[in-house]
């Protein structure tokens, strides 16, 4: 990879003001993507991998909202801009794909018009040049007769086809990152292979970094490059794709792939569960964030907040006792105990 | 769309005949006899005898009803018993200055409450929404003509600015008839805009929720468009559809502000005709303003179809 | 004996403690709602001037005084007097007092009526057809002129008001009813009800109509403050409440015509009327948010 990362996000806290009081989503999240790297971001509901995403186009309401620390797009920390200087930067340098694809589009206007308009806002083509650049793309998206598309509404098309549009929107202008939030999950399993296979192609062509934010961690193994977990607003493990997958450190990892159905699995032994339910925001633990769930948790882990350290070069892991857990030093004592 | 037309209008005649029912049976149901209720209590026994005859009411009341029907549906809706003229070019004369205090008063109202509400939205939960939603909530109780007793109060009074009041028409010039109009068109549009400020910041804030309006934003699109473009022009639909519903209490409030301001319109019009016991009038104005709700309201849902595509295509 | 009703004794003091704490928890909440509250406590205010207010002075509505006519406020009238010399202060009250009569009269017959018509068309379709079409065609009339018309049929007298105004705003209340409950009755426990052979009846007044209640009670309060400003526009065409009979509507008439030289016969009848509108359309609001904090909205969608 090259040296110096498309993005490259330092110590970001994002702060919500609710009528319940002050929430912290994001608390302390650092993580990179190197330039035409793609890199997943995994968490249930509810991690900040969403509000992390947004914190970097910056679409989170101001008024509510604080932000620490820095998001570095190609060395230009996002946060200290204007909005007349993010508006450049949305659609045309950084361009985001969202899960909900029905309500994702405005019912009122064309596809072809709400294209066009994303490559207008940029001010670099006449409307005749914007509508063949929009063709161009939506026909790149590989949408059964692209021009007759054009002319539809939103409501006329399918889930997959909608989605097909929003990436023709995002990527029309050719950015150099591309966050995609969970593009996928409102789909049927057919047309989400479709469309990371449409992702990953048009990454290729337009040579792009991707942040691809889901909760399915066995798509993360398919397209991306490097991942970072997510727990309560924290990243847990960061990795290259293959050290995850060969050896995941923190529990909660562990935990996420042990969950994932594979082919191998007896369909008649019930899946593994994380035990427990993720706290509130409201009420993050003192230690450990995940120390109430974790089957290796022990005083230190429920008193002290362990930090995001180096396990190997390129893998780092929030945890006390990842060594130990690596090593099979520890039991799942927890576990074993409720099991039996 | 065709479709959508066609259905819209079909959809409108069980409306009007509810509609007609009602003002048939006002007269035609009436303690009493309607030729003695229309000539009053002093009325001789051969006048009331000459009456029933004339308005046909020794036939058996469906085929009253049918009779009359067919001429208010072939635009016959009876002569004033007090000037001998057709109702309907009664009404027409009459409605003229209604109907230009009414597009006024609403063209004020939209053009102050739109921004308002747009404004209210766009700084939710600040001083500006607070200020401008409690002066939307005291506009919506402050009755139009008591706006215009006021406003007559301080222009004419504290103030010494004559005339107040008075109508010139529209053949007079623009310029002098939207002069007059102008102390009623406020005093009527204020409650108007009351409203559509309070209908507009709630719309606003409902469209603002969907996710569209951020994908807007995540194209790089500037504020302005993502207001104007991407909130407002669909906050439109809840817009218009209270503009049709209130068509009514703005008819309603204008009869009662002309009374203020001494126009020469439908309140004049249906004041002097219950005087005059002129009940053709009455109902033949209570019949029209109906059949102009509907038409209104009509033309608002095929607004919707231009607006929205999926009104257009639905079905 | 003993041992078994004991529990049972505490079992039921205990559901009253609780039912005692949630109902202190909901007042606390209402007071909570400042809107809420301001609109209420004008309201009461309002109210107990226009019922007790007349005994403070020792006019009366009706008393004639020629010599004092049209004369600005004093200590002795404290609104000034009218054309006729009678005391506006007292006038304004009494006319306060008919408005809320009014106003409440049509806001409890058409929540009746509305409640009934709105949770049976909810239920069955074939009614909502019949129904919905003629709550249309009656909304399409303009309440005032519907009125004008009945009353110059029947005779100007307070019920004929009332009346009208009932026919015109219950299509007003029906309307949130009924889209309440169609909300309701697809809910899968009144499924089950039905499933269970509940009756109709039972279905619709036990389980349907308790959802409907908050709604309804917000539009009650418009349609409250609606009727008053329509009987007020009645009485000021001066086809309302008959004359010499006060309300706040005719006294503005009469005020109209001496707009120039008595300001106090316009100023303070137009006063009440703002007061008292601006509480129950305040009291609207804040129930709105009270009961429903979700909705944003006053008036029904079709």
């Amino acid at each position: 990879m090259s040296a110096s990362p498309i993005i490259d996000i330092r110590n970001l806290r994002t702060h919500f003001h609710t009528e319940k009081g002050r929430v912290t989503a994001v608390d302390d999240v650092s993580f990179h993507v190197g330039r035409n790297e793609v890199l997943g971001v995994v968490g249930e509901s509810g991690c900040g991998k969403s509000v992390t995403s947004e914190a970097i186009m910056q679409l989170l309401n101001p008024e509510i909202t604080d932000f620490e620390g820095e998001i570095l797009f190609d060395g230009e920390n996002l946060l200290a801009l204007d909005e007349a200087r993010l508006a450049r930067i949305r659609g045309n340098d950084i361009s985001m794909i969202f899960q909900d694809t029905t309500s994702s589009l405005n019912p009122l206007y064309t596809v072809g018009d709400q294209i066009i308009e994303a490559l207008q806002a940029h001010g670099r083509q006449s409307r005749q040049e914007a509508a063949r650049t929009a063709l161009e793309m939506v026909k790149a998206t590989g949408i059964p007769s692209p021009e007759k598309r054009l002319s539809e509404y939103p409501h006329e098309l399918s889930g997959g086809m909608r989605q097909r549009i929003m990436i023709a929107m995002a990527l029309v202008c050719r950015p150099r990152l591309l966050i995609a939030d969970e593009p996928t999950t409102a789909l049927d399993v057919t047309t989400q292979a479709q469309i990371l296979d449409l992702i990953m192609q048009m990454k290729a062509e337009l040579d792009m970094a991707v942040v691809f934010i889901t909760h399915d961690i066995g798509v993360v193994a398919e397209i991306c490059d490097r991942v970072a977990v997510m727990y309560l607003g924290q990243v847990i493990e960061d990795s290259t794709v293959e050290s995850l997958f060969d050896a995941p450190l923190h529990p909660y990892t562990r935990g996420l792939m042990q969950a994932m159905p594979t082919i191998e699995s007896d369909p008649a032994e019930d899946l593994y569960t994380i035990r427990g339910r993720v706290p509130s925001l409201f009420d993050v633990p003192t230690g450990c964030r995940f120390a109430e769930r974790c089957p290796y948790a022990t005083g230190k882990c429920r008193a002290e907040a362990p930090t995001l350290e180096a396990a190997t070069d390129g893998h780092k892991v929030r945890c006390w006792h990842w060594k130990a857990i690596a090593a099979g030093e520890m039991t799942e004592s927890e576990a074993e105990l409720q099991a039996g | 769309m065709i479709q959508y037309v066609v259905k819209r209008i079909l959809s409108l005649v069980p409306v009007l005949g509810v509609v007609a029912v009602v003002v048939f049976a006002l007269v035609h149901l009436s303690p009493g006899d309607p030729a003695s209720v229309i000539l009053g209590p002093d009325a001789s026994a051969d006048d009331i005898r000459q009456l029933r005859d004339e308005l046909g009411l020794n036939r058996p009341v469906p085929q009253q009803f049918a009779s009359w029907l067919g001429n208010a549906l072939t635009g016959d809706l009876g002569t004033s018993i007090y000037s001998g003229t057709p109702v309907t070019s009664v009404f027409l004369d009459y409605f003229r200055p209604t109907l230009s205090l009414a597009i006024f008063a609403q063209i004020i109202g939209i053009l102050v409450a739109v921004p308002m509400g747009v404004f209210a939205a766009l700084y939710r939960g600040k001083w500006m929404d607070g200020a401008l939603m409690s002066f939307a909530l005291v506009g919506i109780s402050v009755p139009s003509f008591l706006m215009g007793l006021l406003l007559i109060l301080f222009f004419a009074v504290f103030l010494n600015w004559l005339p107040v009041a008075g109508y010139a028409p529209l053949s007079e010039g623009l310029g002098t008839h939207l002069e007059y109009l102008l102390l009623p068109a406020i005093s009527l549009g204020f409650i108007q805009a009351a409203l559509i400020t309070r209908i507009t910041r709630a719309a606003m804030l409902e469209v603002m929720n969907n996710a569209y309006v951020k994908t807007a934003r995540a194209k790089g699109l500037s504020r302005a468009t993502v207001v104007i473009k991407h909130t407002l022009r669909n906050a439109f639909i809840p817009i218009l559809e209270i503009i049709g519903q209130t068509f009514t209490t703005l008819i309603a409030g204008a009869v009662v502000v002309e009374f203020v301001f001494n126009i020469p319109g439908l309140g004049q019009l249906i004041v002097n005709s219950v005087e005059r016991r002129d009940f053709p009038v009455i109902q033949g104005t209570v019949l029209l303003v109906a059949f102009g709700y509907v038409l209104i309201n009509l033309f608002i849902d095929l607004i919707y179809g231009v607006v929205d595509p999926r009104v257009r295509l639905d079905q | 004996m003993t041992d078994t009703s004991r529990p049972d004794h505490d079992l039921r003091a205990a559901k009253t403690r609780l039912k005692n704490e949630q109902r202190a928890l909901t007042l606390r909440r209402f007071m909570a709602n400042r809107l809420a509250v301001c609109g209420l406590g004008l309201t009461v205010v309002i109210c107990l001037l226009a019922f007790l207010g007349p005994l403070l002075t020792p006019h009366g509505p009706l008393d004639i005084n020629p010599i004092d006519r049209l004369q600005p406020p004093s200590a002795e009238h404290w609104m000034g007097t009218d054309n006729f010399g009678r005391d506006i202060y007292v006038r304004v009250l009494h006319g306060t007092r008919a408005s809320l009569l009014i106003g409440f009269s049509v806001a409890l017959l058409s929540s009746l009526i509305g409640v009934a018509i709105g949770l049976y068309s909810a239920y069955f379709k074939l009614l909502d057809h019949v129904l919905m079409r003629i709550t249309d065609g009656l909304m399409a009339f303009p309440a005032i002129l519907l009125a004008i018309s009945v009353i110059a049929v029947f005779g100007p007298t307070t019920r004929n008001v009332i009346l009208t105004l009932v026919v015109v705003y219950t299509p007003l209340i029906a309307r949130v009813v009924r889209s309440n409950a169609l909300v309701v009755k697809e809910q899968p426990y009144i499924e089950s009800l039905r499933a269970l052979g509940s009756s109709r009846t039972r279905i619709i007044w036990r389980h349907i109509f308790p959802n409907t209640v908050s709604s309804l009670i917000v539009q009650a309060s418009f349609v409250f403050a609606v009727a008053i400003i329509t009987e007020a526009m009645l009485s000021f065409l001066g086809v309302g409440i008959p004359a010499p009979h006060p309300s706040l509507g005719n006294i503005l008439y009469d005020g109209k015509n001496v707009i120039t030289s008595a300001w106090w016969m316009t100023v303070f009848p137009g006063a009440m009327i703002i007061g008292v509108v601006l509480g129950q359309n305040i009291l609207g609001d804040g129930l709105r948010d009270f009961l429903d904090p979700h909705t944003n909205k006053a008036v029904s969608k079709r």
